[in-house]
């Protein structure tokens, strides 16, 4: 048992590390800039100035740790700078890559760009007795120079700062140098693309100092990071959520399992008689009415003053508070907790209750069964010692779906009936972009699903002999 | 005197057998209504007319309509403005039986009006017959054409998980792990072409960025089919010239299982929740895809177990045998044997992906680009007053829609002879 048990964990590890992966590859490919959408304030370009702004979003991208290279090694043309993911604002990176896809020239763009930096600079050190309509449509030039994907309006708007500086000659003489040197790199930069550069591929090692590395020790260690929205961190967001959603689960699975199991075994011993058509009906007819549509029904119906019905309240599990007695809590809790666990227990139970009919009637069929009867045992007991047990393997197999399948239904369940649980955090998360907890939560569902699928093959190997016993042969075979 | 014995095939039988359960006749009964209902949405509720007389001259604006959403027709300038169809003068007109599109807003009936309470409508041929919503639109007009779109999601789901699922369930059930041999240089051949494509799938100057990874996902498919073709050529030409290199066996069945069992690992729908999260322009077509490819685990593993089943047969044998490629053993052998189950659970699968897109719908989460059922009832989230007409007729939709495809799959698993 214990070298299955230990087999078992090992063929767990790599999965569990390959989803670890797999998520964290999934967690890099969520749209926009996390760092200017979780310090929006904090970098507001009208405020700041171009240095400080630069500073700042590198300050912000340390703290979230995505100042780092996304892997060990990136697979990207010749063309591209090894130093790419240093580059401050996801924005400037990409319009940065849409120039050089067009040119191919690195060491030119990056020129080019350097003297844009320093016009801007040179613009903004102006002293303030230098006001004139040209410096702000300089200023309003520079800018668009800045953010222009496209050579040729590039060409244009670089010209036409030119022939500013030529009307104006104080912003000539302070600012011309620069703008003469600006031109020549763009005229350079237009005149050497290295197109050619673009098409072959070379890999970049950035070294061990990078997000993956960080953050997959990370997960092993336990800690998922940080919440975006309040700081907190996730494990201790996810904790608590997670309370709640399991407290449904506790109630909900084993009331669905024992209401399946009669439902079920008396259906099939009394197969195709009127009850059995008529709960075949019933149950299908569930299994085929969506459970989102019944909660709706059942919270609309059910807190509704003016029925005099309102037991529960639409705001749910939020009227609580930190100073509510002890006796309040529970007796809102269970007030409010008994439509969402009914509405837990019956998607499951109609499942679980088909599944029992057809495996009790497989098992009723056995020869074992014709002998039981026949040596005159009582039919309760016929049907409870010797059927029912061989029947119950199905039912935890489905254990192992069960589980996770819960807590995938809370989602739904948690957010009509504002239970502040796991489905909650979830879709709110979701909603503010809070990916941290987003993934937290994937990886903990991974966990739970893997841990349920591991119960339920240590409960098959302890309840029956025969799969322990092969187990352990083709081990020794092997 | 002989009598005369006609075999009409296994498919005549399978469809007498279904045809004369309960489950087979509700499901034709039903299928039947849910089609006519759903292709016939556009002409049973719409904003446009099907005929106008305007100073004198004829339009079908409801079949010009179609061709001037696909851009090869623009509107007579008679009919313009054409935005607001109900209140203009016509010299004669005649609306669809609901005069209303999903999307068309009534701004007179704002702020969900029900069927029963008092509405503000000319005549009782604009009546909303079942209310509006929050945003005024007409329910009825939501409620047919979300058939519709409804038939479509499950179409999407079911497909792209019928691609990817028969691909890998197919290559894992039919190979093995000793059936796949390569030698030598078509492996090399294939390790080297696929990062290639990889990175020019990613690299390309012609790929736009602002396709998303979505887009950058079709790319790759698109780039690394190509350079498998040409690799499965040059791998042949390889081992004409070649032909006594060492074999290597790749072990398709591990590694496919390996895979399935991590996307197993993650709870389906928070895998989906976040996916869609994930997506720089959602809609449902997307969404749908990528319902699709969770499904496609599930499908893929029930795949391989068929093709499992049947490599053992030994018609398959005699295939092998008599020198049968690969291409003709899986294409005539192997898969019209497993057709049968495997249209079983794509029937549950459809009803599957129209629950899960009402429930996403119904979380908020993804794309508001139409109005679904999922949509309609997805307003009652969060609120402190239930308008019953939003959450009456969509679930009885959704529920006669989902109940057909569950019987559909169970009459044809009874008619297979299934359990």
């Amino acid at each position: 048992m214990l070298r299955y048990f230990l087999k078992r964990i090992l063929i767990m590890a790599p999965t569990l590390l390959t989803a670890l992966v797999f998520i964290f590859a999934l967690s890099r490919l969520v749209p926009g800039d996390l760092v200017v959408e979780q310090f929006e304030e904090e970098l507001d370009e009208s405020r700041l100035g171009e240095e400080e702004l630069l500073i700042t979003y590198q300050r912000k991208a340390a703290r979230l740790g995505l100042d780092k290279p996304v892997f060990y090694l990136s697979i990207q043309p010749a063309a591209y700078p090894d130093t790419l993911y240093k580059i401050p604002f996801r924005s400037r990176r990409e319009m940065l890559i849409k120039l050089l896809r067009q040119n191919g020239n690195w060491p030119a763009l990056e020129a080019y760009f350097t003297d844009i930096g320093s016009f801007k600079r040179a613009l903004q050190a102006l002293p303030d007795s230098i006001q004139s309509a040209s410096r702000s449509s300089l200023g309003q030039l520079i800018n668009d120079l800045q953010y222009t994907t496209d050579f040729s309006v590039a060409r244009v708007l670089a010209k036409r700062s030119s022939n500013l500086l030529q009307k104006d000659a104080v912003l000539q003489k302070a600012v011309g140098a620069t703008n003469a040197k600006l031109n020549q790199s763009l005229k350079y930069l237009i005149a050497h693309p290295q197109k050619g550069k673009l098409l072959l591929p070379s890999v970049v090692w950035h070294g061990f100092d990078n997000q993956f590395q960080h953050t997959l020790l990370g997960y092993f260690k336990g800690d998922l990071g940080v919440s975006f929205q309040d700081g907190r961190p996730v494990s201790g967001k996810i904790g608590r959520a997670l309370g709640w959603t399991l407290l449904l689960s506790f109630f909900a699975l084993p009331i669905a399992y024992l209401i399946a199991i009669f439902l079920g075994v008396k259906m099939a011993v009394k197969k195709d008689s009127r009850f059995d058509k008529r709960a075949n009906t019933v149950l299908f007819g569930l299994y085929a009415l969506p459970s989102f549509w019944v909660l709706l029904v059942l919270l609309y119906v059910f807190s509704n003053p003016d029925w005099g019905m309102n037991f529960i309240s639409i705001t749910g599990m939020m009227d609580l508070d930190e100073n509510s007695t002890w006796n309040e809590w529970l007796s809102m809790s269970t007030r409010q907790l008994v439509l969402p666990i009914l509405c837990l227990i019956y998607p499951a139970m109609t499942v679980l209750a088909r599944q029992m009919r057809s495996s009790m009637i497989q098992a009723l069929n056995q020869d074992f069964v014709r002998t039981a009867r026949a040596k005159g045992l009582p039919e309760k007991v016929v049907i409870w010692k010797h059927a029912f047990p061989n029947a119950a393997f199905p039912l935890i197999t489905f254990l192992g779906s069960l589980l996770p399948d819960m807590v995938a239904g809370s989602i739904l369940v948690e957010n009509i009936f504002n239970i502040p649980g796991m489905g909650q955090l979830l879709i709110d998360s979701i909603g503010t972009q809070d990916w941290p907890v987003v993934f937290g939560i994937i990886i903990l569902g991974a966990l739970l699903s893997m841990v349920s699928l591991l119960l339920v093959d240590l409960a098959y190997a302890w309840l029956d002999p025969r799969v322990r016993f092969n187990q352990d042969n083709s081990m020794a075979k092997a | 005197m002989k009598k005369k014995v006609t075999s009409r095939g296994y498919w005549y039988n399978v469809w007498q057998r279904f045809r004369v359960r309960r489950a087979g006749r509700l499901a034709i009964r039903s299928l039947q209504g849910f089609l006519l209902i759903a292709f016939l949405s556009p002409f049973l509720a719409n904003e446009r007319p099907v005929y106008a007389k305007v100073d004198g001259h004829s339009f079908f604006p409801l079949f010009q309509g179609f061709l001037v959403d696909a851009g090869l027709s623009s509107w007579n300038e008679r009919l313009i403005p054409a935005e607001d169809w109900l209140d203009k003068t016509y010299d004669k007109v005649l609306f669809t039986f609901i005069p209303y599109s999903p999307s068309s807003i009534d701004h007179k009936n704002l702020g969900a009006r029900g069927p029963f309470e008092r509405q503000r409508v000319q005549s009782w041929r604009h009546w909303h017959w079942m209310g509006t919503d929050k945003a005024g639109r007409d329910v009825a007009a939501g409620m047919l054409h979300g058939a519709l779109l409804a038939l479509w999601v499950g179409f999407i789901a079911v497909s792209v998980a019928l691609v990817l699922g028969l691909t890998f369930g197919g290559l894992a059930g039919y190979f093995g792990d000793t059936g796949f041999v390569l030698n030598r240089t078509t492996l090399f051949i294939y390790v080297f072409f696929l990062p290639l494509s990889l990175f020019y799938a990613a690299y390309l100057p012609g790929n736009d960025e602002d396709s998303g990874w979505f887009g950058l996902l079709i790319n790759f498919l698109g780039l690394v089919i190509g350079p498998l073709v040409l690799a499965y050529l040059l791998a042949a030409l390889g081992s004409r010239l070649f032909p006594n290199l060492k074999k290597i066996t790749i072990p398709l069945d591990t590694l496919v299982m390996r895979f399935l069992e991590i996307v197993d690992a993650i709870p389906s729908i928070i895998l989906v929740l976040a996916l869609i999260a994930t997506l720089k322009q959602p809609s449902i077509t997307y969404m749908m895809a990528i319902v699709g490819i969770i499904t496609s685990a599930s499908l893929a593993r029930f795949v391989r177990a068929e093709f499992l089943k049947v490599r053992k047969q030994t018609y398959m044998e005699a295939g092998r045998a008599l020198g049968f490629d690969h291409i003709r053993l899986i294409f005539r052998h192997a898969l019209p044997n497993a057709v049968g189950p495997l249209l079983v659970l794509l029937s549950f699968s459809v009803a599957a992906a129209i629950t899960t897109e009402s429930s996403l719908s119904l979380l908020g989460v993804g794309a508001a680009d139409k109005v679904t059922w999922g949509s309609i009832l997805g307003q009652l989230r969060g609120q402190q007053e239930i308008e019953w007409w939003l959450a009456i007729f969509p679930g009885i939709a959704i529920f006669f829609t989902v109940i057909t495809f569950k019987s559909l799959g169970e009459g044809l698993s009874e008619a297979l002879g299934e359990k």
